[in-house]
């Protein structure tokens, strides 16, 4: 290999070394879904002592308490027939719905949320019909 | 040896690195379709295919790029060298089949072109979590594609090595996009610590045996003689150099191999002409310096090709002063003839 070559590998590496690093450095950064496996999350909403909501042949609600914020946990074990599920909560002592995300098929959701929560809706929203509405 | 753009021979060796090559990618194929139809209930073909060929093609992209480096620390890696170039074409026809089945899947069951809506599904680009990844991947297997199609000799020969080098340079470029296409894309949607782990363990892996070679080549160049004698530069004593082996000189950053050979010495350029291979690293076979990255041959007396073969180097002048050996530091013409140095000892 000539200098010139072996000049420019050695600017390419440094180029790359230190551009790939800050970059994989932020991309890690900016991951908002949980490093856990399905699984894992799964076996933490079934076996960690959760308090469980709700629980049907195809969807387990639970609620775990931490001490900066609390979770939501849905677990769909059988997708909703609907095209769109938007999942939304009424907190307690307000009449006012908040909507926490959507449901696009089966799998463990987690949904941060700051208050005691009495009732939480599932809702079409192309066929604008209610699905599902669990009261706690 | 070049001649008529024919240079790659199916030796028996190259056709045993082949088929490995062949067995390694199906075992992980097959381990990995398995893996996943037994662990993961939730998939369709075309997802399953998608995963196995992108992580195929990304562990194949981290082999070949730790090839070079590897055999520049070791000699035990040069074979792995010498075959890396069917190594890169597998990998790209892996990446193919990993981006077709993904722009199949992803694009093309609207009513716009699957490339233009490649393209424009997602226009975040000022976004880390929502960046589009795709067109990453999409422009590393163009890159990707350009080496595959221009590896066979015939391409080094007609867009001359040089040019030929810079091009295949750009799978340093792809890397770094396949990183960023699989950080960008994947991880964020599906992170786990082993995934994350293993790219982040292996682009550290690849930059830092990258950065050894290139500080080792570095002080190799800026290594100055010892001891200068009306011009001349002092190399080596006569007993450094092994049988059939070269003692590497540095004369203004580029390098001289010098050659003992039948009780001769002589000096020739250390880059080959082929793909800029080290000849000082290589042996002497048959009389001629044999390059240790694809077996190119010169003669070490005049710096040619046996005939029929046209490749040329440049030679140096050399003498010897009682044991010491000594190069005149101005290369020659590639080819032109200097009487070898005859040593007086019994081989």
């Amino acid at each position: 290999m000539e200098y010139s070559l072996r000049r420019r590998h050695r600017l390419i590496w440094i180029i790359i070394s230190v551009i790939g690093s800050v970059l994989i450095v932020f991309s890690i950064n900016s991951i908002k879904e949980s490093f856990n496996s399905e699984q894992e999350v799964y076996s933490h909403v079934n076996n960690s002592g959760l308090h469980v909501l709700y629980e049907n042949e195809s969807l387990h609600l639970a609620w775990e308490e931490l001490s900066n914020s609390n979770k939501l946990y849905l677990h769909v074990i059988k997708p909703f027939k609907a095209a769109s599920t938007l999942v939304s909560v009424i907190y307690i002592n307000t009449e006012e719905e908040t909507l926490l995300g959507s449901i696009e098929g089966s799998g463990v959701y987690r949904f941060d949320v700051n208050r005691e929560i009495v009732q939480i809706r599932f809702y079409d929203e192309i066929k604008n019909q209610e699905i599902l509405k669990v009261n706690l | 040896m070049g001649l008529n753009y024919v240079p790659v021979l199916w030796n028996k060796h190259k056709k045993t690195y082949d088929k490995w090559i062949v067995i390694g990618m199906l075992v992980y194929l097959i381990s990995f379709l398995s893996i996943s139809i037994v662990t993961y209930d939730e998939f369709t073909p075309e997802t399953l295919i998608i995963r196995a060929f992108g992580t195929l093609a990304i562990g194949l992209l981290h082999l070949i790029l730790v090839i070079g480096p590897l055999a520049r620390i070791n000699t035990r890696f040069l074979p792995l060298l010498y075959n890396r170039r069917h190594l890169g074409v597998s990998m790209f026809f892996a990446a193919l089949i990993h981006g077709g089945f993904s722009l199949f899947q992803f694009h093309s069951l609207g009513n716009v072109n699957p490339i233009y809506a490649l393209f424009t599904s997602n226009m975040e680009f000022n976004s880390i979590a929502n960046f589009p990844f795709q067109v990453l991947g999409f422009f590393a297997l163009i890159i990707l594609f350009l080496m595959a199609s221009t590896s066979h000799d015939f391409w080094l020969k007609n867009l001359t090595p040089k040019t030929w080098k810079k091009l295949h340079m750009l799978v340093y470029l792809a890397y770094l996009l396949v990183i960023l296409h699989v950080f960008l894309g994947a991880l964020q949607q599906q992170p786990s610590y082993f995934s994350v782990g293993i790219i982040v363990l292996g682009f550290l892996l690849i930059s830092a045996l990258h950065m050894v070679v290139a500080i080792k080549e570095y002080k190799i160049d800026k290594s100055k003689p010892s001891e200068k004698v009306e011009g001349w530069e002092y190399v080596c004593r006569i007993t450094e150099i092994p049988d059939d082996r070269a003692k590497i000189f540095v004369v203004n950053k580029e390098r001289i191999a010098v050659f003992k050979y039948e009780n001769k010495l002589s000096a020739i350029s250390n880059v080959c002409k082929h793909q800029g291979g080290p000849l000082g690293e290589g042996k002497v076979i048959d009389g001629c310096v044999t390059c240790p990255w694809h077996g190119y041959q010169y003669l070490p007396h005049n710096g040619q090709s046996p005939p029929p073969f046209t490749e040329k180097v440049a030679t140096y002048k050399l003498k010897m002063i009682k044991d010491k050996v000594y190069v005149f530091p101005e290369a020659l013409e590639e080819g032109t003839e200097v009487a070898p140095v005859l040593l007086n000892i019994k081989l």
